[in-house]
């Protein structure tokens, strides 16, 4: 009985760092139609931003968390301001930005090796200690991972559902010509979407470095984890991404406990495929429909 | 006053063919016009060229006085207010949510619920169902989202491309009774529309687009004494 919770209580842990993980990718892709392929990297960039927040400069670990999820952000900024921006709209899009975001992902997660090196820091940004539960052991890390998950989660799908900003997003999701046309600054829509995938990838980043290490290469597992999300999901879909992360999380959790922790990766895929030959279009995907 | 758009020789086209050939013509404050003529001839590229999607390759637009900017948002901004050929809806949003969007660029000073109040007024339809997503709803009631959706700009200049393409007859009637009531509240329309004889009891003034320029063009009384010009280039 005991064994259940904790894989609830890990799978949970693990569903929510993946749901932070693929938000992010899941909005940009129905938003854009752009694969960002430095996803994982922004991930990276994230957790070394909250690791000299705290270690170098000395800030307190919450401060330091917003600072690691603020980086993320500049950086989504940034790849928007100098790459993307000139190519939305060109021919062979989806294509070209795939290359383009996986060359932007290359760069930068060399720009991380020169700068700190390949040493695997231990993530400062993190609680120490557990708490016994009606026998249930809970570290405080992974309360703070739920927490800040929910969080930022809760608080994108209310910007995205109440606010005229979030309104103007998902319209510009739907149909872009039609928000075109009811003067929606669709380029800065754009921005805005990529600052905002970086902030929850940045998040990511911290919470997955605090339960292993930091390392430059650190984001590319979960990137790939992220992009199976998004594709058993439904491409673009958000909420879809969100609830996929949860089960697949407690999926993993429950696979690693009950036959081996180096079967959870494969036998998910594995899972993923038979989702997908069943539901091409995803989870939570729709055929696409084409009607005037 | 001046008039509401003014339009000297413009042109455009895709890629290398040109569709629309030194079109002119004029439009006033208030009142229904109707740019009629056969399919294929550049009725819809004209609308999209005036609303900023399609780039004009040449001439001059004047709208409400000023040479418009270029972005189709800033030209929506500035009250140019395009219902798109079949609709473009937001599906997957509710019936009111799209009309929200619809104020998306309404001038601050104009009041949303009195906008959604005419919308609902003119089309009782959207009252009952503003809580459904649009994909839920019939073909004249998306329709009637995407007209309300235009109204809800509370623009300078209204126009709407094909108000009765794909749709029932008995539908189409009930589309055209609703412009005409919003054309009696003296607001300035532009229609597009294949048959003429829909729209010739509500617009004031009808242009003939005719491959890429308007082969014809004049009042309600003009078009009911040209029925042989009519007739021959629409085969009724």
């Amino acid at each position: 009985m005991d064994a259940i919770f904790q894989i609830i209580l890990s799978g949970l842990t693990l569903g929510a760092m993946y749901a932070l993980g693929s938000v992010g990718l899941a909005l940009t892709y129905g938003t854009m139609r752009m694969f960002n392929m430095a996803h994982g990297v922004f991930m990276a960039i994230g957790a070394y931003g909250a690791y000299f927040a705290a270690e170098a400069l000395g800030i307190p670990i919450l401060l330091a968390l917003l600072g690691g999820i603020a980086t993320g952000g500049v950086f989504g900024a940034l790849l928007h301001l100098l790459v993307v921006r000139f190519m939305l709209g060109t021919k062979d899009f989806e294509i070209n930005i795939l290359v383009a975001t996986a060359g932007v992902g290359i760069l930068l997660q060399d720009l991380l090796l020169k700068t700190f090196g390949a040493y695997p820091f231990r993530q400062p940004v993190q609680m120490e200690g557990t708490v016994n539960l009606a026998g249930v052991t809970i570290t405080f890390q992974s309360m703070a991972i739920l927490v800040v998950a929910f969080v930022l989660i809760a608080a994108m799908a209310w910007a995205l559902t109440k606010t005229r900003f979030g309104l103007a997003i998902r319209a510009t999701a739907m149909n872009r010509e039609a928000a075109l046309l009811m003067g929606v600054n669709v380029t800065a829509i754009y921005l805005q979407v990529l600052i905002i995938a970086g902030m929850l990838a940045g998040a990511a980043g911290v919470m997955i470095s605090s339960l292993s290490t930091l390392s430059p290469d650190m984001g590319t597992n979960p990137a790939i984890r992220a992009f199976v999300i998004c594709v058993v999901a439904g491409l673009g879909s958000v909420g879809g991404a969100g609830i996929t992360a949860i089960a697949l999380g407690l999926i993993e959790a429950a696979i690693q406990y009950y036959i081996g922790a180096r079967f959870g990766l494969p036998l998910m895929l594995a899972l993923v495929v038979l989702v997908l030959i069943r539901r091409p279009a995803g989870l939570f995907g729709r055929e696409e429909v084409i009607r005037s | 006053m001046s008039d509401i758009l003014s339009v000297q020789n413009l042109r455009s086209g895709y890629g290398h063919i040109r569709v629309l050939h030194d079109v002119s013509f004029s439009l006033p404050r208030s009142g229904v016009s109707a740019i009629i003529g056969p399919n294929g001839h550049g009725k819809t590229t004209l609308l999209r060229t005036l609303s900023g999607l399609n780039r004009a390759w040449g001439g001059d637009i004047v709208f409400d006085g000023k040479k418009p900017p270029s972005s189709p948002e800033a030209r929506a901004r500035a009250g140019l207010v395009h219902v798109p050929q079949g609709d473009k809806l937001f599906t997957e949003m509710t019936v009111q949510e799209n009309l929200s969007m619809g104020a998306y660029s309404r001038p601050k000073e104009a009041d949303f619920k009195a906008g959604l109040d005419a919308v609902f007024g003119l089309f009782p339809r959207l009252a009952e169902r503003r809580d459904q997503r649009v994909s839920s709803l019939s073909g004249g009631e998306r329709r009637m989202v995407g007209i309300g959706r235009g109204m809800m700009a509370d623009g300078k200049l209204l126009m709407i491309d094909e108000p009765s393409l794909g749709l029932a007859p008995i539908v189409i009637e009930q589309v055209y009774e609703a412009l005409a009531q919003l054309a009696s509240t003296g607001a300035a329309i532009l229609v597009v529309e294949e048959n003429p004889s829909r729209i010739e009891n509500i617009a004031q003034r009808f242009f003939l687009m005719d491959g890429g320029h308007f082969a014809w063009s004049g009042d309600a009384e003009a078009l009911r004494n040209s029925s042989d010009i009519v007739s021959t280039y629409l085969g009724s």
